[in-house]
């Protein structure tokens, strides 16, 4: 794993105390290495990618994330610990023991639940720990408190919270877009999402419905921030339903890669429609789809689709995008497709 | 909901939920300019050399916030030209080496303004980071709780399986694997690496 180190570097080492609440030496950044560096410890190490990067040593501080990426998961927690609870560190060096300490599946202790209530604690690390952690269902409380925050811990605890509790989360939703001019940009997004991804939506057609409603609406309005018009787009894509990619193809909202790109994402559901006997309107959406983004694999089913049509206008026009398809298609993304 | 729901359509939004036959869809304004290319500028950026940056705009003065990047603090975000550069050097305007078509850099670009979207965090060590013990087949980017610079331009692409940095096995940083990840961590690729190495250079001038 990253062995790709210059053995032409100068070697000139020189350990430094560089003090602080660990007390630790760090190398020089004047000239390091790689096995220079294996042979510190974790601390020196976290201190050495630090001062380095402070000091725009652009090498020692590769060689010394290299190190510490080989570190990633022997690295002594509680170095981890007091470095992330230690301002005289970049946020950036903070950020990364935040993900050593929490991530990769490893459950929240009481150390990180500390930080997280921890008023004085930074909301971007607050934020970091909500982001990366996994959270058990006996954090739903602790995530619910956050979730009705405005800010980036409130985003980051909605998200988590509608990982593990979507009952709670899709009733925060509902609260806050029934009542939108108290919320922020970021409620909106998170709310917006929170509902899509806890599935529930995708099993009951009525109120996906009326979410689709209101989510073509928010992409629709003007007055709302590109934010909010952005989430909305993007909740509509995800949804990954054929009513709610039909609703936002016929809403034409103003911005062609939004919607190509939600078009993209849906290319499978808008394949879909098509198996069978399509009706004319279930026909026309994809050839209007295809005509704001063309994506190859769909011109099959619209050649299968062409035959059971008896409108020549349509027929006409499907015919052109095909052409269109032909020439500029895209390839689908079987990525998109991944439950 | 109802009562954002009446609130927002007021207006009357008119959903053309049937398409009739002789409708015509006005072709999408595909990406145009350098839309959906990777910018960079030079400079050392918490120890990686050169920064890079999405196009969201056909050229660098199209709008005040031209490109998508991850600034180093914060989240992904659009930004400024002069932010972008941080009182730098623009260095080029590159491309994956498989040439997109205007329809592949729509995509691009929605996927930038979806990590956008996401509101992911700066990470010095990896190119993208994720939870690998929950992660599916692909990282959706939803899922990735933090990024670095680089890796913006390397999802992006490689999200649409552009090729960046890599080996034949793990050159997909969507592709979600401990492995994977790994191998697009620390300085084994970094901006300047990653655009001189594995992109294309479109131009030096400004975008």
């Amino acid at each position: 794993m990253f062995k790709s180190r210059n053995p032409a570097i100068t070697l000139v080492v020189a350990l430094a105390m560089i003090g602080g609440a660990i007390g630790i030496g760090a190398l020089s950044v004047a000239r390091a290495d790689g096995n220079e560096l294996q042979r510190l410890s974790d601390a020196d190490v976290i201190a050495t990618m630090d001062k380095a990067a402070l000091a725009h040593d652009e090498t020692l501080a590769g060689q010394a994330v290299d190190e510490l990426i080989n570190r990633w998961e022997t690295a002594d927690r509680n170095v981890l610990l007091k470095v992330a609870t230690d301002s005289s560190y970049t946020m950036e060096t903070r950020s990364i023991m935040i993900d050593m300490l929490v991530g990769d599946g490893a459950q929240l202790t009481d150390a990180e639940r500390a930080m997280l209530v921890d008023t004085d604690f930074e909301p971007e690390l607050k934020a970091r720990i909500l982001a990366t952690a996994t959270f058990s269902a006996d954090d739903a409380d602790l995530l619910a408190d956050f979730a009705v925050r405005s800010d980036i811990v409130g985003f980051q605890a909605f998200k988590k919270l509608t990982e593990i509790d979507a009952t709670r989360a899709e009733m925060l939703a509902h609260q806050v877009l029934a009542d939108p001019q108290k919320a922020s940009d970021l409620q909106i997004s998170a709310a917006l999402k929170s509902l899509v991804r806890t599935g529930s939506l995708n099993r009951d057609a009525a109120a996906r419905s009326e979410f689709v409603l209101l989510a073509v609406g928010i992409a629709q309005d003007r007055a709302a921030s590109s934010e909010v018009r952005d989430a909305a787009v993007f909740a509509l894509a995800e949804l990954r339903e054929i009513d709610a990619i039909t609703a936002l193809i016929g809403a034409r909202i103003e911005d062609p890669v939004m919607m190509a790109g939600a078009i993209d994402q849906n290319y499978d559901v808008l394949a879909k429609s098509l198996v069978g006997k399509p009706t004319a309107a279930q026909v026309a959406t994809v050839v209007t789809a295809m005509e704001l983004h063309p994506v190859k694999d769909l011109a099959e089913p619209l050649r299968q689709a062409r035959t059971t049509l008896t409108d020549t206008a349509l027929q006409n026009r499907l015919d052109r995008v095909l052409q269109l398809m032909e020439t500029e298609g895209v390839d689908g993304n079987i990525k998109w497709t991944e439950n | 909901m109802k009562k954002f729901l009446v609130k927002l359509m007021a207006p009357a939004v008119a959903l053309a939920l049937v398409m009739t036959a002789t409708t015509t869809a006005t072709p999408a304004e595909a990406a145009t300019g350098n839309q959906g290319y990777a910018v960079y500028r030079d400079g050392v950026f918490f120890g990686y050399t050169w920064h890079s940056a999405f196009l969201d705009d056909p050229h660098w003065n199209t709008t005040s916030s031209p490109v998508i990047h991850q600034a180093g603090s914060g989240y992904v975000t659009w930004a400024s030209w002069s932010s972008f550069l941080g009182g730098k050097n623009y260095v080029g305007t590159y491309r994956p080496k498989t040439a997109a078509t205007s329809a592949n850099r729509d995509n691009f670009q929605y996927m930038a303004r979806l990590l956008r979207n996401e509101q992911i965090g700066y990470n010095v060590a990896y190119q993208v980071y994720y939870d690998t013990s929950t992660v599916g087949t692909w990282v959706d980017a939803s899922e990735v709780s933090s990024m670095r610079c680089d890796g913006v331009v390397e999802y992006v692409y490689e999200w649409y399986g552009f090729r960046v940095y890599g080996s034949d096995t793990r050159w997909d940083v969507t592709k979600g694997d401990y492995w994977n990840r790994d191998a697009h961590g620390g300085a084994a690729v970094t901006p300047k690496s990653q655009a001189q190495s594995y992109l294309t250079l479109v131009t030096t001038s400004l975008p």
